[in-house]
């Protein structure tokens, strides 16, 4: 007996009708016995994994569905042993022309009227589309390998192609890990200088005179070991980009070596007395604030003015969190090439813990926490136990801590069936489902103060 | 010639792309002169290919392969006859008799391949 707008209709459905139905959703079903053997197949079960329904009848499920969990995480062999349901898991299958299809599973067991179980039924939905899309949008918001969707990097990639056009000096901000470095390439791959040389130096790995001598170059016999004339970076950089890295940290004399190049130019080699003239770009980062530098006195006020035509300010990563999880599923899609690994995605709880986590070290931070993660993965999802201990640790410390909470709790729940039960105690230890004993003890250890008039001592 | 063959309990593994376990087979004569087990579990799917490249495998049998995995083992040297199904000892036998047919690929796969004895003539051409 069914019921349709009221009505009751004594309806049992028919072989066809059923078969019908099945065939009309979008989403593919099969069944299989207990033998594993399908036994139906629907019309998108068929166009998902481009089985014909007469082939994929009667063979072993894993044949026919070749998904990526059959061998070691069969999602149905789960519902068979717990007997509780999978719920749009994300896996993909090979289809017969050897593609792979990401679809999302959902399982149930088959019983019979006894109750008897019989076998068991997958349905599965093609995620091509929904992959797609995800990758489409994945393209908004990749720029020149940076990859964000905060409205501050949004700006910045606003202006970059401009900034890029001209040939002025342009000073980059940001903490280290925000991808300076990054900012830079994508200037010079953006501007006219594209195809010529892109020499980036970290001024802060070298010791002051080294660092003028790589720069500049010198001429044979400048100092003692100095047997031929070498090339500095100024020059190896021609007509193309020199990014100078940790720019705060280069000493008085040097910021003079600069301050000239940036005004007319021109340098000399150590050791040389002829001016070459460099037509490089000037990029500068720093991970300090040079204004701060120049007001401390520790940075040439004129030199400041002369690199900080264009500034770019790149924001810490814990100041746009929102860019977490398309981070980490690039980082996931970079490792997963680079190491020819099938890690899928992340697992709610571990993605909770790392937009919780504060990153001092920035984006670079959380490509090492992925890498971590990958080392110990070959496939499946990241999760908690996967990630490094430091962040689960500092997960730990930043859980809000609630102290005497329970206490609190108890307290509160007493001190109502007291009050409900005109404070006498045994009708409040049996409202509270306890004995009368637990109650006076309860009472005493958490000093509930009673009134002199209570239930037992009404005068 | 050395053979790899990717196995789940008695059967070819469903997926090769997520296989781990393999039996390498080294045939003399169409005799099996050594066969072994390898647990290749904790390598990427680049390492495992390597390792077998390494240990002198010329030609893989199993079942499903995703294309771009394909392309992976066949730069790297390694002969691949793909969508097999069945008992491992079974697909072995009738690969040495040379009667490996159609009747082996997985359902959907008889369209891909149009020789009726593929194995015989696979290694006939091949193995020379």
């Amino acid at each position: 007996m069914m019921e349709i707008n009221g009505k009751k209709i004594k309806h049992k459905l028919s072989f066809e009708e059923i078969e019908a139905i099945l065939n009309s959703i979008t989403d593919g079903v099969f069944t299989v016995d207990e033998g594993w053997h399908i036994t139906s197949f629907n019309r998108a079960a068929e166009k998902i994994t481009g089985v014909p329904e007469e082939e994929a009848v009667g063979s072993f499920c894993y044949n026919v569905f070749r998904a990526s969990i059959c061998e070691t995480d069969c999602a149905l062999r789960r519902t068979f042993k717990t007997g509780k349901t999978v719920v749009n898991k994300p896996v993909y299958i090979i289809n017969s022309d050897g593609e792979k299809v990401p679809i999302s599973i959902s399982t149930a067991l088959l019983k019979d009227k006894n109750g008897k179980v019989v076998g068991g039924v997958e349905t599965f939905r093609d995620l091509s589309m929904v992959e797609r899309l995800r990758k489409e949008l994945y393209a908004k918001y990749v720029f020149e390998d940076i990859v964000s969707k905060s409205p501050r990097m949004q700006n910045i990639f606003e202006i970059l192609p401009l900034i890029a056009r001209s040939d002025s000096p342009v000073l980059i901000e940001g903490e280290s890990g925000t991808g300076k470095e990054l900012i830079a390439s994508a200037i010079h791959n953006l501007s006219g200088r594209k195809g010529k040389p892109l020499v980036k130096i970290n001024c802060g790995a070298f010791p002051d005179t080294l660092l003028e001598s790589e720069l500049f170059g010198y001429k044979a016999g400048a100092f003692t070991d100095a047997k031929k004339d070498k090339k500095g970076r100024f020059a190896v950089a021609g007509k193309g980009t020199i990014f100078l890295d940790e720019i705060g940290d280069i000493s008085p004399a040097l910021q003079v070596s600069l301050l000239r190049i940036l005004q007319d130019g021109t340098y000399q080699p150590l050791g040389g007395i002829e001016t070459l003239k460099s037509e490089a770009r000037v990029i500068t980062a720093t991970n300090k604030s040079l204004l701060q530098l120049v007001n401390d006195g520790r940075f040439r006020s004129d030199l400041y003015y002369r690199i900080n035509v264009f500034k770019i300010e790149l924001p810490p990563l814990r100041e746009r969190k929102e860019d977490i999880p398309l981070l980490i599923q690039h980082f996931i899609d970079k490792y997963n090439k680079l190491k020819g690994k099938d890690v899928s995605d992340i697992s709610p709880e571990a993605l909770r813990i790392l937009v919780n986590y504060d990153y001092p070290g920035n984006v670079r931070e959380l490509e090492n926490i992925i890498e971590h993660s990958f080392v110990l993965l070959s496939g499946g999802m990241i999760t908690p136990d996967t990630l490094p201990n430091e962040v689960i640790k500092k997960e730990i410390i930043n859980l809000p801590v609630l102290p005497n909470s329970k206490k609190d709790f108890e307290r509160e729940m007493i001190l109502s069936a007291l009050k409900n039960n005109n404070w006498n105690r045994s009708k409040a230890a049996r409202q509270l489902g306890i004995h009368k004993t637990t109650l006076y003890r309860k009472i005493k250890s958490l000093q509930i103060k009673l009134p002199l008039l209570d239930g037992r001592n009404k005068e | 010639m050395k053979l790899a063959i990717p196995y789940w309990n008695d059967w070819i593994s469903p997926v090769l792309d997520e296989a781990y376990h393999f039996r390498v087979i080294e045939l003399r004569e169409d005799d099996i002169a050594d066969d072994r087990a390898y647990d290749l579990s904790g390598k990427s799917k680049f390492e495992r290919v390597q390792y077998l490249r390494s240990l002198g495998v010329e030609m893989i049998l199993c079942g499903a392969v995703s294309n771009g995995y394909m392309q992976v083992i066949l730069l790297s040297g390694i002969r691949v006859i793909p969508w097999l199904r069945g008992r491992i000892d079974t697909i072995l036998g009738v690969f040495i008799n040379g009667e490996l047919s159609t009747g082996y690929l997985m359902p959907g796969c008889k369209r891909r391949r149009k020789r009726r004895r593929i194995g015989k003539h696979f290694r006939e051409r091949n193995l020379r």
